[in-house]
């Protein structure tokens, strides 16, 4: 359903080129969930925001494309691109609380969504079309009540600061589906969030991806919750996709050295304490990247081919693929 | 880490007791306001009725969700904020009594390490100026004090040319080992650690709570150790405490407490955490709504309006008592009476 | 803060002397790298630089104004009585902008006018920032009745407009520099307070106060020391900002007879008396106005840019 091709794209600084997305190919069928982890500013909310055409300010597309039921969005002109978002693709980002617009409440913002996109304009009838109003609010409480949101009746009325984090997190979801989307963008969507409440949005966000089929992206840093609830996994670091494949291959079986130093720095949970191993040093520059492999100066397995050229995707069997020379 | 033996810790004397404590915030509202619109003071309970006690050389996670008084009770262990009511002893002196002069030798004797590592250095000040307060604090002459600041430098892992550096120069987990050196400096015995690895990315994480090890071992320390990650909790901590709302609700060696975790909250806590071996994962037990305001907490038991083990009436009307439900484990439900 | 750096992101190696000498050579190198960052910044921000260049030639002409003014201010030649600036019908050039109505030369007037406006609106701001900042500080940062009282006479203070509360006050005190200073200040200070005061609220929340609480750092030394040095720049741009709005008010209460009495050269007295001749002498007022006018405007370009540059939010390349 959306193929990414081949993506990359740079912010101009005074620095220079900053690559935040290079050469990125992704692709998520229709009802399937794709994660994406990794570390804080390795290109993998940007990616997000590409593919809604949001690309913030010094932000410039270089290369690629992304085909959304085989048209390619890059191309799409800014007011074709408005009737996509919120319709066919919608976005749920990680802070609920600056989402949502404080002065409005929160039935109305359920509402505008469908109003934009013109979900009601065939109910006709009624002084200042009151009738396509009611089905509009109809619908939104209705949402309301889906996403969980107890008395969705009062609660359409309330203001976002009298919810709490992870009722905001409901309503935001309430927003995005509102139109029925194909697809879902996630962008950490549960790290303001404390865990038991973070349990309660991903079982929701499960129910929705069963009973809808709508296709999800779920951006997280945090493994356990890729490794629980995406089929598919990519890992990046520092702008690349480093590792892909389902779930089970790149968590239980993980082949490049970046994804394998990340799980094992998670702390372990057992009775017995093994060690945590952290990756030594950090992220690197983005101004200062090379065409050679970013992770060289954190890897313990690296060696001189490593610096010598791009590394390219290895195939490491059904799907999996892997970007370092120990599987080329 | 030396785990602390359960027997041992009958012998040996806790270094900081936390006794009862309590700490309101109070808004006031004013004449007008009370006599116009007939409202009364606001009172956020953070921390109610807290006992305590850390060992010397333990490391006692305090985990709860956000909003539980965690952090507070960290600043009142502290003297950072002032208790309401009850008493913080360290090394059995009543710390609430301390003149000025004492409580200056009790800076010396316990520091923090903040969570958000942007915020806890002070971005006008090198890293020079920012090492060199605590140290001049400890007395002196500048040779020594410049000495000083290279050997903690090395010690937390930064170049040593960084000395002139502004906080901003640094990543995330460079600034957090600035501000462990500034802890560090003081010589301290016991440190709250508030939650010092939850801004940071898992491969920074990980390297951060192995230095807190190595140092805890070195130089003897005694953590009490905040945070909302329970993998984390479950990693650095020889006893963990689970707060809900302002009250401690288990308390027992880590170990104990994540195989058998006995409070309802405890469980579903547990039961919530994600995991990427699938054969760690537990039954999910989804808890109703989210945590109430500490404004007007809920009476009797405060998990009752989420609970859902929920006995009958005891657990809405009598506030449940910390007591021993195995050696070592304490627990405060109704369920266990 | 741009400190030297080499490649590698780290600061320069010094080949360490004495630690006190080695002190003192890197304290300079921060001090010139924050010095030349700031002209380079300044470079790059145009309207700021040429309100900072009239601003030095302002302070340049009125620092050297006995030998920059072609005349003595003060005396005049009475058979030299309104004579029209040099270029136009009936100047002469010795006098480049004309005489007044005593026959002194107008441009060595303005001249001597500067030094006055400058330091009454140095004098009155320095004062104020000090009371403001001290008020400020200490309400900010331990509430509580002090904070009630100040606050409370902030906001009765700023009940009064600020010409009508320096009007009434210099007919009180009568007029002179000194009155003069004293009635601006009178009121200058709570801007300072208000401004302080907020900036210390955010402040204090902030971590790195607390760390220093836990390092056992004293009251007085966490506000100078850790908290200070982050505000400074919010105050020295409304410093500047403010002081560009006292040298008006010297020149409203001076045009008004209540400020700098005549045979003092003040700018808003020289308007007051050139107004009588309006008709048949235009630049008696217009001059001393135009010199107003754009010392004002330049004090303000530069008060605008330097809030621009210093903001380290806001990136100017």
């Amino acid at each position: 359903m959306l193929e990414i091709k081949n993506l990359a794209m740079a912010f101009e600084t005074e620095r220079g080129l900053v690559r935040a997305v290079n050469k990125v190919d992704l692709s998520v069928a229709e009802g399937e969930v794709m994660g994406i982890v990794g570390e804080s500013g390795c290109g993998k909310s940007v990616t997000l925001l590409n593919i809604l055409g949001l690309v913030p300010h010094p932000g410039k597309v270089l290369s690629g494309e992304i085909m959304f039921q085989g048209e390619d969005l890059l191309k799409k002109s800014k007011k074709e691109m408005r009737d996509i978002r919120g319709k066919d693709i919608a976005m749920i980002f990680q802070d609920p609380m600056t989402t949502l617009n404080p002065v409005f409440r929160i039935g109305e913002q359920i509402r505008e969504s469908m109003r934009i996109h013109g979900l009601f304009k065939d109910v006709k009838g009624g002084f200042f079309k009151s009738a396509r109003k009611h089905a509009e609010k109809d619908r939104a409480v209705e949402l309301m009540e889906e996403v969980g949101i107890p008395s969705p009746e009062t609660r359409y009325h309330n203001f976002p600061h009298e919810f709490s984090g992870g009722m905001q997190q409901r309503a935001l979801i309430a927003i995005g589906l509102s139109c029925k989307p194909k697809l879902l963008l996630a962008d950490e969507p549960t790290t303001a969030l404390d865990v038991t409440i973070q349990a309660q949005i991903l079982a929701l966000m499960q129910k929705i991806n069963q009973e809808h089929g709508a296709g999800i992206i779920l951006v997280t840093h945090d493994l356990g919750v890729a490794a629980e609830f995406c089929h598919k996994i990519a890992v990046m670091y520092a702008g690349r996709i480093v590792e892909q494949g389902r779930t089970e291959q790149v968590m239980d079986n993980p082949h490049h050295p970046y994804t394998q130093g990340l799980l094992r720095s998670i702390p372990k949970m057992s009775s017995k304490k093994d060690r945590i191993e952290p990756i030594p040093g950090g992220v690197p520059d983005l101004a200062e990247l090379k065409e050679e492999c970013a992770f060289y100066p954190r890897c313990a397995k690296a060696h001189d081919k490593c610096l010598s050229q791009e590394v390219p995707m290895f195939d490491a069997g059904e799907g999996h693929t892997v970007r370092c020379y120990l599987y080329g | 880490m030396a785990a602390v033996e359960k027997e041992l810790i009958k012998n040996v004397k806790p270094l900081v007791k936390i006794d009862g404590i309590k700490k309101y915030f109070t808004k006031k509202r004013s004449f007008l306001e009370k006599k116009l619109v007939r409202t009364d003071d606001i009172i956020v309970k953070a921390v109610d009725d807290v006992s305590l006690e850390v060992y010397p050389g333990e490391t006692l996670g305090l985990v709860g969700e956000s909003g539980c008084g965690k952090s507070t009770l960290g600043r009142v262990v502290l003297r950072l904020h002032e208790p309401t009511m009850g008493k913080v002893t360290f090394g059995g002196d009543d710390i609430t009594r301390y003149s000025k002069q004492q409580m200056k030798q009790f800076r010396s004797n316990a520091q923090i390490i903040f969570q958000n590592p942007y915020a806890s250095l002070n971005p006008r000040k090198t890293v020079r100026n920012i090492l060199s307060v605590p140290l001049k604090s400890q007395g002196g002459d500048f040779i020594k004090r410049e000495q000083e600041i290279l050997h903690l430098l090395d010690r937390v892992g930064l170049n040593k040319r960084h000395i002139d550096s502004y906080p901003h120069q640094f990543s995330g987990g460079q600034r957090q080992r600035i501000g462990i050196a500034r802890a560090l400096a003081m010589q301290p015995k016991f440190i709250v650690a508030d939650e010092p690895v939850s801004a940071l990315d898992v491969s920074v994480q990980a390297q951060i709570i192995n230095l807190m090890q190595e140092l805890q071992e070195e130089y003897q320390l005694t953590y009490l150790f905040i945070a909302h990650d329970l993998s984390v909790i479950n990693y650095v901590s020889d006893r963990v405490a689970v707060m809900y709302l302002g009250k401690i609700v288990e308390l027992a060696t880590t170990e104990e407490l994540f195989m058998h975790p006995l409070h309802p909250y405890t469980k579903a806590l547990l039961s919530a955490i994600p995991y990427v071996d699938k054969s760690k994962r537990r039954e999910r037990i989804l808890l109703e709504g989210s945590v109430p305001s500490p404004i007007n907490p809920p009476s009797g038991c405060r998990f009752h309006t989420r609970c859902y083990q929920k006995k009958g009436k005891i657990c809405s009307e009598e506030i449940p008592q910390l007591k021993e439900a195995a050696p070592g484990h304490m627990v405060s439900c109704h369920l266990l009476d | 803060m741009p400190v030297t750096k080499t490649p590698d992101g780290l600061s320069e190696e010094i080949t360490p002397g004495h630690p006190l000498i080695h002190l003192l050579q890197i304290k300079t190198r921060i001090f010139l790298a924050d010095f030349r960052g700031f002209i380079r910044k300044l470079k790059h921000h145009p309207s700021a630089l040429i309100g900072a260049l009239l601003i030095i030639l302002f302070l340049v002409v009125a620092f050297f104004a006995p030998a920059v003014a072609p005349h003595d201010p003060f005396v005049g030649e009475l058979s030299e009585r309104l004579i029209a600036p040099s270029w136009l019908e009936g100047g002469v050039s010795q006098y480049i902008l004309g005489t007044d109505q005593q026959g002194r030369d107008l441009l060595s007037r303005i001249i001597y006018g500067a030094r006055i406006s400058l330091w009454v609106g140095f004098i009155s701001v320095t004062i104020s920032v000090l009371i403001g900042t001290l008020l400020g500080a200490a309400a900010g940062y331990f509430r509580g009745k002090l904070d009630l009282f100040l606050s409370r006479t902030a906001d009765l203070l700023l009940a009064f407009p600020f010409l009508i509360f320096a009007v009434a006050v210099m007919s009180f005190l009568g007029p002179g520099l000194i009155n003069l200073i004293l009635a601006l200040t009178f009121k200058g200070w709570v801007e300072f307070f208000r401004l302080v005061r907020g900036e210390m609220l955010s402040e204090k929340t902030k971590e790195y106060v607390e760390a220093a609480k836990a390092n056992g750092q004293s009251n007085l030394r966490i506000i100078l020391s850790e908290v200070l040095p982050n505000i400074i720049h919010t105050i020295i741009v409304l410093g500047t900002l403010r002081m560009g709005f006292f040298i008006i008010m010297e020149a409203s209460l001076s045009f008004l007879g209540l400020g700098i009495q005549p045979p003092d050269p003040a700018w808003g007295s020289m308007v007051n008396e050139g107004r009588q001749f309006m008709l048949n002498a235009w630049w008696l007022s217009t001059f001393p106005g135009a010199a107003i006018l754009v010392l004002v405007l330049s004090i303000n370009l530069f008060g605008e840019g330097l809030r621009d540059i210093l903001d380290p939010r806001l990136k100017i390349e």
